[in-house]
Order: structure tokens, then sequence, then C-alpha cells
């Protein structure tokens, strides 16, 4: 079938592209057969079988005879076209795409297999930046570790539609490149092994072997692997598998050197301490090391001083020494620091005055039998008692020093020195009663005191003053330097004497059953009992009654009806008396 | 004046004004008012305090002490009513609020001291129109200065002198107590402050002559009655018992003789003590027992008495006039339960006026009982003869 043809003009050479799927193509004359005879010339031989078309190949060079005859002339018109056949086949396009491989350096190839007929056409692979890259059936490519490139193939024809423009992708295996450095170890630290290695990936993982022991490490996040045990003192081998589980894999193998280390130890005589309070020497069995911690105070030679300043638990006290080999063992030893208890007396002023009230001293601790309290007055021992608690009484002045020890639970001890001063009180001595008599005025208050002042309860600052009625009078006197001030009070009365016995009467019980007793203290007669109606009362034959020397009568009316009656004594009463 | 009753008018004078009609009245001719009544919408403090002053045959006047503590001065009409008595009330002057210790009628008016509500002791003088004309309290800061410190003043009587009026009572100083006797001027303003002794309270206070005055004196070793005068000059101590026979005291001046009246151990008693021959007589009377007694020396120169005679459970109220041995009449009204006589008050041949409180379910009520001078004629259900 036609795909497509020149006709040449006449006596003109013609290049004659046709796109075809065989080795071979029937080409038609382009001129009409009715008019024209027409012969075929191909590769110089005449086929003269064929008159309208003409099978060919490629390159073939066809000529095309036409002959036209013209009858009134009788004459023959000759028309000669050559075609030089271009006949294209469809390239049949074959890459032979490398498979990843552990990177090592070499290139990887890529073969184009492709067939193109003989086209004239050349194909090209190009990189990612279009630049075209050298290719003679087979691609080299350079490639990074674990690395992929992009390759495009181009095929371009300009007639016939046989383009190919596509891309390749070819790539590396990521090959691990192991190392490792191991840092000088002693037999009593851990073999600690730096991961230097490159190449590796999140899938990485590590096997390292020692003396048989496999370990297997995979956290790339570890810059360092440490092998959790020690390690006597010598010499291992340490071989390493560096696998980056895509089937790269490659090993390392080092030797390493455990050195030897000196054994240090100290002893602490106590386990607990008290803080600012206790201190030993503490002595290492190796000298050349040196201690440490709080409260220490190395003092060289394996020796050192201890005196903790600060409470705590588990308090860390070290004793550190570092051999020829840069080996270093620590000997660490915990110790318990109390702190001290302090020692805060409550309620004792700086001054007092004498006879002040009793003060309650007392500490602010709470063991009583841990607390003591010793005075001095003036210098001399004073007083003493063990307690938290004390009761100061002021009865003496002077300078009291007082001196409280206590121990807590723990043993940790204060000592709290307080001093005080009891001013004396100024002399102030009232009578306590004077009996005046009233209309009497008397002098009360004691002679005036240099830096005294005085105040009299109704107000008078003099040091005595005039009174004349009863009352209690108080005086303060108050030393105007120590402000101590004492009272004293002065009782005025009337002389309760100075009186008249008016009335000297004891009648009782009243009422009564039987017997009534009448006491008036000095002798009277004419006495008399009578009823409501004013009738004498007698009694054993009596109707007048007198008392005795001493002013003393008994009736005896248990026989009277009950009622009210009258006693009748001259010049004293009339009184009632009830019988009941 | 509360339990001294001065009787400035003596009997002298007391004749001249009923000079006109010295004859007993002819009871069964002259209408006399006989009553008991309880003024029920007169509700005072249980221990109030005053005296009634008779105006008139027919009105009284009388400081009252709410219960509410509100003092009134309150006069007290006597009506009749279709043959019924009946008491009408006009509050004349709000005084203020306190507990009263002393209310009488002064020459120009009127008197009343109270201890207010903040404790402090209070005086007011009152005119005879029923206005305030002169208060003074404080008198503490004039004790401090003239006599001692002081944290408290009571006076419980007055007595009247021409230059002002002695104030009786008890002073807190120094942590105790002290008798003592403040003298003010007619302004009330502090003159001079005497004290007695300890823990003692001067009860009552009656003035003669000049400057002197005699004091009832009550203490917890008994009772005394003293003479004293400014300076002291004039002091002397009368000892009344050795037993405590006076509790509270009622004097009566009357020119040598001082009449006291009291009770011991349930009775009702009286004593008159002749001033010249420094000598006392007892005098009691036949009610038995008796809780409260008021006395009162009247125009026939003899004691009149009121007072409270329980009986079961009820309080009667009896009124009696002593004569030599015994009463001269008694009445006695049984009708109510009556707490405490407040007062008494003679009207001269019209009867006695009786002042008394009334308990009504722990609330006390005024309660004025008038009867005639020979008792109770009237008869009625609640009022009888006690002798």
């Amino acid at each position: 079938m036609f795909s497509g043809f020149s006709i040449s003009a006449q006596d003109i050479q013609l290049d004659t592209i046709i796109c075809g799927d065989d080795s071979t193509f029937i080409f038609y004359a382009p001129r009409d057969t009715a008019i024209y005879k027409s012969e075929w010339l191909v590769n110089m031989s005449v086929d003269t079988l064929l008159q309208h078309s003409v099978e060919v190949r490629n390159n073939d060079t066809i000529y095309l005879i036409s002959t036209l005859f013209d009858e009134e002339s009788m004459s023959h018109d000759t028309i000669f076209d050559t075609y030089y056949i271009d006949l294209r086949l469809k390239p049949e396009f074959d890459f032979i795409i490398p498979d990843p491989i552990c990177n090592n350096g070499d290139s990887i190839r890529l073969i184009d297999n492709s067939n193109y007929f003989d086209s004239e056409i050349t194909p090209m692979f190009i990189d990612e930046t279009g630049s075209e890259l050298p290719y003679n059936d087979t691609l080299p490519l350079l490639i990074g570790n674990g690395e992929s490139i992009s390759v495009i193939f181009l095929y371009e024809d300009d007639f016939c539609p046989y383009d190919l423009d596509t891309f390749f992708e070819v790539s590396t295996l990521l090959q691990p490149d192991p190392s490792f450095s191991f840092e000088m170890t002693c037999e009593n630290e851990f073999l600690t092994i730096i991961n230097n290695s490159e190449d590796i990936n999140d899938q990485t993982q590590y096997s390292f072997e020692k003396m048989g022991e496999e370990h297997m490490y995979s956290n790339n996040n570890d810059i360092s692997f440490t092998f959790l045990d020690t390690l006597a003192d010598d010499t291992y081998l340490i071989s390493a598998i560096v696998d980056n589980s895509n089937s790269c894999i490659d090993t390392f193998t080092h030797s390493v050197d455990i050195k030897e280390v000196t054994y240090v130890s100290f002893d602490i005589p106590k386990d607990e301490y008290c803080a600012n309070q206790d201190s030993v020497i503490l002595k290492a069995d190796t000298p050349g090391g040196e201690f440490s911690g709080m409260g220490i105070n190395d003092l060289g030679q394996g020796m050192a001083f201890y005196l903790p300043t600060q409470s705590g638990t588990n308090i860390s006290i070290s004793y550190s020494f570092t051999n020829q080999f840069q080996c270093t063992d620590i000997d660490v030893n915990q110790v318990t620091v109390h702190d001290r208890p302090i020692i805060q007396l409550s309620t004792l002023l700086p001054e007092y005055c004498e006879l002040d009230p009793n003060d309650s001293l007392t500490i602010n601790q709470n063991i009583e039998n841990k607390s003591t309290y010793n005075i001095t007055l003036d210098g001399q021992p004073y007083d003493s008692s063990v307690g938290l608690d004390y009761i100061f009484i002021l009865d003496n002045h002077g300078s009291y020093e007082f001196t409280n020890l206590y121990e807590d639970e723990n043993g940790c001890r204060d000592t709290l020195i307080s001093t005080t001063i009891v001013h004396p009180l100024p002399v102030l001595e009232l009578d306590s009663i004077i009996t005046i008599t009233p209309g009497d005025l008397i002098k009360i208050g004691p002679s005036g005191m240099p830096a005294i002042d005085y105040l009299w309860s109704n107000g008078s600052v003099e040091n005595s003053i005039e009174v004349d009625q009863p009352g209690l009078y108080s005086l303060s006197a108050q030393n105007i330097f120590t402000m101590c001030e004492i009272t004293d009070t002065i009782r005025i009365e009337y002389d309760d004497d100075i009186e008249t016995k008016l009335i000297e009467i004891s009648i009782h019980p009243n009422p009564t059953s039987d017997l009534l007793e009448i006491n008036l203290g000095q002798t009277f007669t004419g006495i008399r009992m009578l009823d409501v109606n004013g009738n004498a009362i007698n009694l054993n034959g009596l109707s007048i009654f007198s008392t005795d020397i001493n002013g003393l009568l008994i009736l005896d009316i248990s026989n009277q009806s009950l009622g009210y009656y009258y006693l009748i004594i001259p010049n004293i009463g009339n009184f009632i008396i009830v019988k009941i | 004046m509360r339990n001294i009753k001065i009787i400035i008018f003596f009997l002298s004078s007391i004749c001249f004004l009923f000079s006109c009609d010295l004859d007993r009245v002819n009871l069964d001719e002259v209408f006399l008012p006989n009553y008991s009544i309880t003024l029920g919408s007169l509700q005072v403090a249980e221990n109030t305090i005053s005296d009634i002053i008779v105006l008139s045959d027919t009105e009284y006047l009388m400081a009252v002490e709410r219960n509410s503590s509100q003092i009134d001065l309150i006069k007290f009409t006597q009506i009749s009513v279709d043959d019924t008595w009946d008491i009408e009330t006009e509050n004349l002057l709000n005084i203020g609020e306190g507990s009263i210790r002393f209310f009488d009628s002064i020459p120009s008016g009127f008197l009343i001291g109270f201890q207010d509500v903040n404790n402090e002791f209070t005086i007011i003088k009152i005119n005879s129109n029923f206005e305030i004309e002169n208060t003074a309290s404080s008198f503490e800061s004039f004790v401090d200065t003239f006599y001692n410190s002081s944290e408290g003043l009571d006076f419980y009587n007055f007595s009247v002198t021409d230059e002002g009026y002695h104030l009786a009572g008890r002073v807190s100083s120094q942590g105790t107590n002290f008798s003592c006797l403040l003298n003010v001027n007619l302004e009330l303003e502090p003159q001079w402050f005497k004290t007695y002794f300890e823990k003692g309270v001067i009860q009552d206070v009656s003035s003669i002559g000049i400057d002197s005055f005699y004091l009832v004196h009550n203490s917890p070793v008994g009772a005394d009655l003293i003479l004293d005068n400014i300076d002291g000059t004039a002091y002397k101590k009368f000892d009344l018992s050795i037993n405590e026979l006076f509790f509270g005291g009622e004097s009566i001046v009357s020119n040598d003789k001082l009449f006291l009246s009291g009770i011991d151990d349930n009775v009702a008693r009286t004593i008159e003590i002749n001033i010249d021959n420094q000598s006392a007589f007892i005098n009691e009377i036949e009610i038995y027992p008796v809780n409260d007694f008021r006395a009162i020396l009247i125009t026939r120169d003899n004691i009149l008495g009121a007072g409270i005679q329980p009986e079961n459970t009820d309080n009667y109220l009896f009124t009696s006039e002593l004569g030599p041995i015994g009463s001269i009449w008694c009445n006695r009204y049984i009708d109510s339960k009556f707490q405490r006589i407040i007062d008494l008050e003679e009207l001269p041949e019209r009867g006695i006026v009786v002042v008394s409180t009334i308990e009504n379910e722990n609330n006390y009520f005024i309660n004025i009982t008038r009867v005639d001078e020979e008792g109770a004629t009237i008869n009625n259900q609640f009022s009888e003869n006690c002798l």
C-alpha cells in the first residue's frame, strides 16, 4: 500500500522516501496509463511485464519510461523518470538495563540492542543536563555509592512516525565503609567503640565479636557502642560486621588493649554526722589519690579532714586514685549529715525590773531531758535546771547569763548564751494601814529620792500627800532611767472603835416552839409578854421577867398557844414572837 | 428620796395646814377612795425604784423605769366613773435610759438619779413645769482628783441642803468599795466628797442643821448610824446592831428623833432613835412573815407601814398604822402577786397611797393602792382586815 510517493519531474531524478512495514514496497506509476505507455527499469533491468507498478526495495533506483503516441503526427514522446527509493522500516528498540549492585567504584553499562534497519538516523543518550553521552551500543555510566541517575534516549525521524523519547533509571546499592575507633579503656571501665563508619543507612546493623561473644547493635542514632561488661587487663581482637541490610556488607577488625587499674579504698568511722559539729581524719589505703566531697579538705598523702557543714542524706565522700595507665579507681562512702539544732530562747527580754511577773522561758526544741539551763547572776552560779522550760523568777536584781545546752535525737548539739539584766526597783515602802480619826489630816508617802518619778492614785506627782478620807491610796515610784516601777498601797481607814452601841439585843430562835433566848448584854427587868389582845402571858406563875446579871433571859413558851406574842422590853422595844 | 422621808414640814406646820379641820373625817359621810389598781399598760423593770409624790388628792407623780430601761416621768390621775375607781397616766417627760436609784421632790422641783446605760451616774433636776433644768454626770473625774482614782460611783439616796444636795452611796476605788457621800451644789456641780468604810454603802442620808447629816450605813458587819459634817468634826457612829438587824433602811427624821425601818428574819420592824439621849426603841409589827417593808411617819405622829406578806404562793399587800404596841388598824389586799413596795405616802385625812409592783408571769406592773386612814372600809372580796 502506498504511504506516500513522489513523482519526479520529467528527466529529473527524485529521492523517494517510503515508510513501510516490510522490506519491499509496491510502487505505482504516477502517470495516466490510459494516455501513456509505461515501462519500468529497475536497477537497470527492464521489467516489461510491469505497467502500472513495480516492487521496490530500499536503496533501489527505478526508472519509469512513459511513452505518448501522437496519432496526427504519428510520433512518439517519451518521458523518463528516475526514482531513488528510501524505504524506511520502524526500528525495533531493545535496551538492557543493569540491575542495581553494591557499589564497587566501576561504571555501570547500559546496552542498546535495538534494530534500526539500516536507518540513517542516529539515536542518542543525554543526561539530565541535556548533554549528549558518548554511546556506541553500550552506554557506560559512573554512578555514586547508593545513588541513581536518569538517562534519556532520543530517536527522531522527521518523515516517518518512528520517534522514541524515553528515560532509564540506573542505580547502585549503598556499600558500607566501616570505620571504628576505640577509646583507651581501663579494666574497670566499659569498652566504648566510636562509630566512624560511612555509607550506612537507617537499617545498618553492627555486629561485634569479641572472644567468641557477639554484640549486636542496630541503633544508628548511637555514635558509639558500649560493651556492658568490663574486660580484664589484656589485649582483645574485636571484629565488626557492618550490614546495610541491602545485601551490601563490609567487615572491620581491630585489636584493643584493656589497661590495668590500681584499686583503692578508705574507711569512714561513722555513717551519720552533725553539721558544723563533728570532724574526722580520713585515710586511704593507697596514697597519691584525692579525697572529694562536701566538707572534705584534702590533705594529700591519701589523707583528708572531714568537717560537714551542710545537712543531707546519702552524701558522697570519695577517694580517687589514677595510676600510670591513667586508669582511675574511686572509693565512695555515703554519710548522712544532720543539721544542728538552733536554740532560740523565747520571751527572754534584754531588761527586766525586779519583781516583774515571772517570765516563762522556753526553747524551741522538744526533748525535755536533753535541755539544760545554767544561769549565773553577777557571775556567780545562780540556778540550773533540766527541761525545755524555765520559770524566770525576778526576785533578785543583777546581771544574768543564761546558758542553754541542747542535744537532739541525732546527737547534734547547740549552745546558746543569753544575757539579761534585772534592774532594781526604786525603794518604796508605805505603811499598809493607818487608822485615823475623822477630821484628821495626815501626810503619807516616802521621802523624795533622786531620779524617781512619783504618781499617786489621786493624780499627785509629789512624793507625799495629805489625806483625810478613808481609802486605798496607791503610789507608784518609777526610776526615770530604767523605767522600773514599784507600786505600794496604803489603806487609810476610820477608827471603827469610835462608836456608840445603841442596840444590843439578841432574840432567838424566832419563830420558836418552846424556848426563847433573849440576850440583852446587861441586866434588864420589867420584861413582859402579851398576846395579840394585849393580855399578859404568865409563865410559871410569872408575868414580869428579868434577865440574869449577864443580860440573859430564857423563856419557855412551849405551853402557849400557837400565834403571835409581843415581847415588851422597857426602853428597848416591842418584839414580835411567833410561836409555832 | 426613797428610803428616807424627811418630813420637812414639821407637825406644827402640818397642823397649820390642816387646822381648818383637825377632827377625824367622818368616814360614813365622806366618800374616800379605796382601791387597788394594777396598771397593766405600764410594764416596769423588776427592781424599779422611785418615790410617789402627791400632787393633789387625785394626782400623783412618779418617775418610772420601764422594762425597756426607759425612764419616764409619769402623772397618775385617779378617776371615778360610775363608782368605779380607775387610774389614768400621762407621760410628762422622757428622762433617758438607765436604772433609777432615787427620785423625789426638792424645793424647786424634782431630782432623779440613775445609772445610765453607760454605767455613768447621772442626776437630773426637773423644775415644777416638768422640764429638765440641770443634768450632771461624769462625777468620777471630780472624785479622781478630789479624792482618789475611782472606777465607779453609785448613789442610792440624797438629801437637800440650803446650798445643794448630799448624794449617799458607794465608790469603787482601787479595786474595792467604800461608802461615800458626794456633795453637789444647786447646779449639780460636785463640791466635796467623803468616804467612810470599806465594803460599806451609805443607804440613806438626812441633812440636819447647816452642814451636818445623818447617814444610814450598811456593811457586812452590821448597820450603823453616822452623824457627820463636812470636816468630820461632828463625826459620831452609832452601832445599830451587831447582827445585821437592818436590811435596807427607811429613815425618817423628825426633830430629835430618827426613825428607821427594816426587816429582820421576816419580821418588819421600826426603830426610833433618840438623838439626844442616844437611845433606841424597837417596835415590831404583828404581820408575819414580811418580805418587804416601808414606813413613814404620819401626821398623827404614828408610824404607817406597808409591806409584802407571803402566803403560800401568793404575796399580799398590807398597810398598817402602828400604835404603842401592835397595829391600830391593818388592811390587806390579797388579789394580786405583790412583789415590792416602791413607796407610800399619806394624804392627811384622805387616806394612804401605796405604790407597789405586781408580778405576772415574770412581767412587772405598777400597782396603786389607796386606803383610808382606818383601813379598808369598803368591803370587797379582795380586801380584808388583817388584825
